[in-house]
């Protein structure tokens, strides 16, 4: 039968069969299309119902579709099952194609599971940390400071020289008396900004005392006694030097923390462009360019 | 031991990022003695003053990111606060604050929170409005964009800006040309949730207790018919409390009294603590502290007091200008007519007309008048100062100054204002660069800052940093003043700023007032202290007088009590200035030879420095200009303190 034989007649009864098949024979499920279903159950709605309330407790909000008013569940259902509908039917028109929002949302979404490619990251060990701080450590470096208090004798409005006489003899009785650096604020007049420095940087101390006071203090060493009187802006100081740090580069041990950090954000840093990379890599490049460059070569 | 502590870290690390940038200025040190450990301080005195800034947008509030910042996030804004050098968002320079912050808020729009930054970065999560609008949308979208690429951003921001109310002085809420601008991205909060959690996570990062402290905080930008009332949302909680809601907008309401009652239910809810700042009053046309409420009925006991519970300080002064008071208001004050900025926000021009209800010192004084009618005080607050920087830099130094946008941080730019039809347009001139917040704390924590706005021992300063004491009480001494211990005896027998002078049973002399101002050891020495006082008066209207009460050199009071200029040694041409004028502290007992036991009245402190160069005039010498009238080249910096209230038996 050369007739059955014809491409076109075979297409024909096919299509027929499946036709017939399809919405004579065919069981319901596979008619009805899923999507035209929208499923409305407790889940959906206390996921939905948080967005609305911009809050996301999902006890609290299950507690609350429970206790809500039948009017207005009814009303929660009708914007749910809109916003599916709308949702789905602009899948169906193919809007999410070529729509470089979602395209963005995508990549975005990639770029977050990378992320969590490091959710299992290697622990660091002591030596990445050491490596690191060796590699960046001109960002660990830490400036000089000191640790004093002083008796102040205001030199602004009175005769210079007597000032100082007064500053002179007042040194050799607190070091007579070994006045304690707690007690410094029982001589002398009071100093319009601190009574003590704490750990203070060269910048800082001649931000109170003038620039040539700053350098004297930092250049004086003996820190069992009383020592000066030092010139400031404001009059003499006699100055008690609890401690003094020069300019260094510190041990890993003391700015480990932030080793740590530094570290960690650069490993993160690192993994999640390294698996990007590797997506990356599956895809082959074609370049308009190179192809063209190529087609005089081949012929 | 080292060791030990390095793997502790190591082990625990994880968990949490640990970000131990540079330190402020608040310290303390564990020094060891032989056997003991003994805490060392710098001082003895049983509050701090702690700096900062409460009011600073990042790219996350939309009007930033459409004006070039599209780069400096939360974590830029902490980083510049603690002193680290960050890259300015429009001009890609290396900036560094000169002195470290203690504190900072971040306070991002909470309308369209990071919406903008995702539209334009194409990660925003939003929901699908329907066919027609998903297109209005797009092309939205796509003007954005544009207007970003092409540094047009302000254009587009203008558009969303409100327009001049038709019936002014009712409730501009309802008046028929008040419109919302959002709205155009359909449901954002997929996204806002999102850019609210990096937020919050950013604060929990950054905080030390003890060194730097960070409070969560965002803006609710309630501008019905362009009538700014504005205020900056600030909380002490940390990020399991905070996450638990999301930042309450004006989309939502702009009666300030539903932003109080989401408090109190959010509060209820969560166990969030919250308060409101108010900021540019100077721009509420009347609105901010009226003889009513918004809604147009008249105050009440409750009212006054449910506003107090929420809104115990305002924010005095900021880029957007100074809102102490104006020349119309206070006629017989020579430094009133300071950074005043007569520019309402919105797309039309209107003319600017100053009215009571814009500025602090006239609000206190109503304050006072309502509260002999009605029993409380509705605008009995505290002050403070802050930038409203929307570069994610909180500048407010003359000369290193980083733009309210960020494209007007160049000297160029900064002069590129809005070119709107009927009158002038504000431009990075006519901004000032202040303020600071100073907070009188015993710790540099979140509670503690807290606690201080709560009680109001805080001031407002336009930038420099200097420390005032105020107090008040009926047993002070002349030797207190001087003496080592003055702060603690101060604290003894006496209440200070933001604190109510109690009379005592037998009141026979008025009270003393002790003040002591010291200049920022890197600034400008200070020219006088001023008291200034409010009171209503036996008809019951209220009254206010400024007295000269300490200055610096051999000046005599005239006989109505004004005091010659300290003089100028601002070279203009460089520009510089020397401190060969002022003094580096002023200090006065002082005690009000008009005080009358029967009259409610407020008294706060206002301290001046020496003139100095104003931002402009570097940029003016910059572009080898002269300084034109829009700003002037020399300013005289201030500080403001919360009042102290006195009030009959």
């Amino acid at each position: 039968m050369s007739f059955f034989k014809e491409p076109l007649v075979q297409f024909v009864v096919l299509g027929l069969a499946l036709y017939v098949f399809i919405n004579i024979l065919a069981p319901d499920n596979l008619v009805q299309n899923d999507t035209n279903t929208i499923q409305v159950n407790d889940d959906r709605l206390v996921e939905y119902l948080q967005f609305q309330r911009k809050s996301f407790e999902p006890a609290k909000a299950l507690q609350m579709l429970n206790k809500m008013p039948a009017g207005e569940r009814d009303r929660l259902i009708d914007n749910y099952v809109r916003d599916e509908a709308l949702y789905r039917e602009a899948l169906s028109y193919g809007l999410d194609d070529n729509d470089e929002i979602i395209r963005r949302r995508l990549i975005q979404k990639m770029e977050y599971i990378a992320q969590g490619f490091y959710d299992n990251v290697p622990a660091l060990e002591e030596a990445d940390l050491r490596a690191h701080f060796d590699k960046n450590i001109d960002q660990y470096k830490i400036d000089p400071s000191i640790t004093f208090t002083h008796v102040f004798f205001p030199a602004e409005n009175d005769d210079q020289q007597v000032v100082l006489r007064q500053a002179e003899q007042e040194l050799s009785q607190l070091n007579r008396k070994k006045v304690d650096f707690s007690e410094a604020g029982k001589y002398g007049k009071r100093f319009l900004y601190n009574l003590n420095y704490v750990e203070r940087t060269p910048a800082f101390v001649s931000s109170h005392f003038g620039q040539a006071f700053s350098q004297n203090i930092f250049t004086l060493k003996d820190l069992a006694q009383w020592q000066g009187p030092i010139r400031s802006e404001y009059g003499y100081h006699l100055v008690n030097i609890k401690s003094t740090s020069p300019a260094r580069t510190p041990d890993l041990e003391e700015v480990a923390a932030k080793v740590l950090a530094d570290t960690q954000r650069e490993q993160h840093r690192d993994l999640k462009s390294a698996a990007i990379d590797k997506i990356v890599e599956r895809y082959q490049r074609v370049s308009q360019q190179e192809k063209h460059i190529s087609a005089p070569g081949s012929e | 031991m080292k060791k030990l502590i390095l793997s502790i870290l190591l082990i625990s690390g994880f968990s949490v990022a640990i970000a131990q940038d540079v330190g402020a200025d608040a310290r303390s040190v564990e020094v060891s003695e032989t056997t003991e450990a003994t805490e060392l301080t710098e001082t003895t005195e049983p509050t701090q003053v702690l700096w900062g800034d409460t009011h600073l947008h990042t790219s996350y509030s939309f009007d930033a990111f459409l004006n070039q910042n599209q780069s400096a996030d939360p974590d830029t804004a902490y980083r510049w606060a603690k002193g680290l050098p960050v890259i300015h968002p429009y001009s890609r320079a290396r900036v560094q604050i000169e002195t470290p912050l203690d504190f900072l808020v971040v306070s991002d729009h909470a309308e369209l929170m990071g919406v903008i930054r995702a539209v334009a970065n194409d990660t925003a999560d939003i929901g699908s409005l329907g066919f027609l609008s998903d297109i209005k949308r797009w092309f939205t979208t796509r003007a954005i964009l544009n207007a970003i690429e092409n540094e047009t951003g302000k254009g587009i921001f203008v558009k969303i800006l409100p327009v001049t109310g038709e019936q002014p002085g009712s409730d501009p809420v309802k008046d028929p040309a008040n419109e919302l601008a959002v709205g155009a991205f359909g449901d954002t909060v997929k996204t806002e949730t999102t850019a609210w959690h990096e937020i919050v996570d950013a604060a929990e990062r950054h905080n030390q207790p003890g060194r730097f402290t960070s409070l969560v905080g965002w803006e609710w930008s309630s501008i019905p018919t362009g009538a700014n009332l504005h205020r900056v949302v600030v909380s002490p909680d940390g990020g399991e409390k905070s996450k638990k809601y999301l930042p309450y907008g004006s989309d939502q309401s702009q009666y300030p009294e539903d932003l109080w009652s989401w408090f109190e239910q959010t509060n209820k809810d969560t166990g969030a603590r919250f308060l409101s700042i108010p900021h540019n009053s100077n721009i509420s046309k009347g609105y901010m502290f009226a003889d009513t409420t918004l809604k147009g009925e008249s105050i009440t006991a409750a009212y006054a007091k449910q506003r107090m519970k929420w809104e115990p300080i305002t924010e005095i002064t900021q880029i957007k200008g100074d809102s102490e008071t104006h020349p119309s208001l206070s006629p017989d004050d020579e430094f009133a007519g300071f950074e005043n900025y007569p520019f309402y926000i919105q797309q039309t021009w209107e003319e600017y007309l100053p009215k009571k209800g814009d500025f602090v010192r006239s609000a206190l004084r109503r304050g006072l008048e309502i509260e002999q009618n009605v029993g409380a005080n509705p605008y009995k607050f505290g002050v403070i100062g802050s930038t409203d920087s929307h570069t994610g830099i909180a500048s407010a130094e003359e000369n290193n100054f980083w733009g309210k946008m960020a494209k007007d941080s160049t000297p160029e730019t900064k002069l590129d204002g809005l070119v709107r039809d009927g009158g002038d347009s504000a431009n990075g001139w006519h901004r000032a660069a202040q303020g600071l917040a100073a907070v009188w704390a015993k710790e540099n924590t979140r509670e503690e800052i807290f606690a201080a706005f709560q009680r109001k021992e805080t001031y407002a300063t336009t930038g420099p940093r200097m420390k005032v004491r105020f107090f008040a009480g009926w047993n002070f001494v002349e030797e207190d003043l001087q003496a080592r211990d003055f702060v603690e005896r101060a604290y003894q027998k006496g209440v200070p700023m933001g604190g109510d002078l109690i009379a005592p049973q037998q009141a026979e002399n008025g009270p003393q007032f002790l003040i002591r101002v010291t200049k920022d050891p890197l600034e400008a020495n200070l020219d006088r202290v001023q008291m200034i006082k409010g009171w209503v008066d036996a008809a019951g209207k209220s009254q206010e007088k400024i007295f000269n009460v300490a200055w610096s050199g051999e000046r005599e009071l005239s006989a109505d009590g004004a005091l010659p200029a300290v003089g100028n040694t601002v070279d203009a041409g460089v520009p510089t200035y020397n401190n060969s004028i002022g003094s580096g502290e002023l200090s006065v007992m002082w005690a009000d030879p008009e005080f009358d036991a029967s009259q409610r009245a407020f008294y706060y402190v206002r301290a001046l420095q020496i003139p100095t160069p104003r931002h402009s005039l570097y940029d003016a010498v910059a572009l080898q200009q002269e300084a034109t009238d829009v700003a002037p080249a020399v300013i005289q910096e201030r500080a403001y303190t919360s009042p102290i209230w006195y009030a009959p038996q």
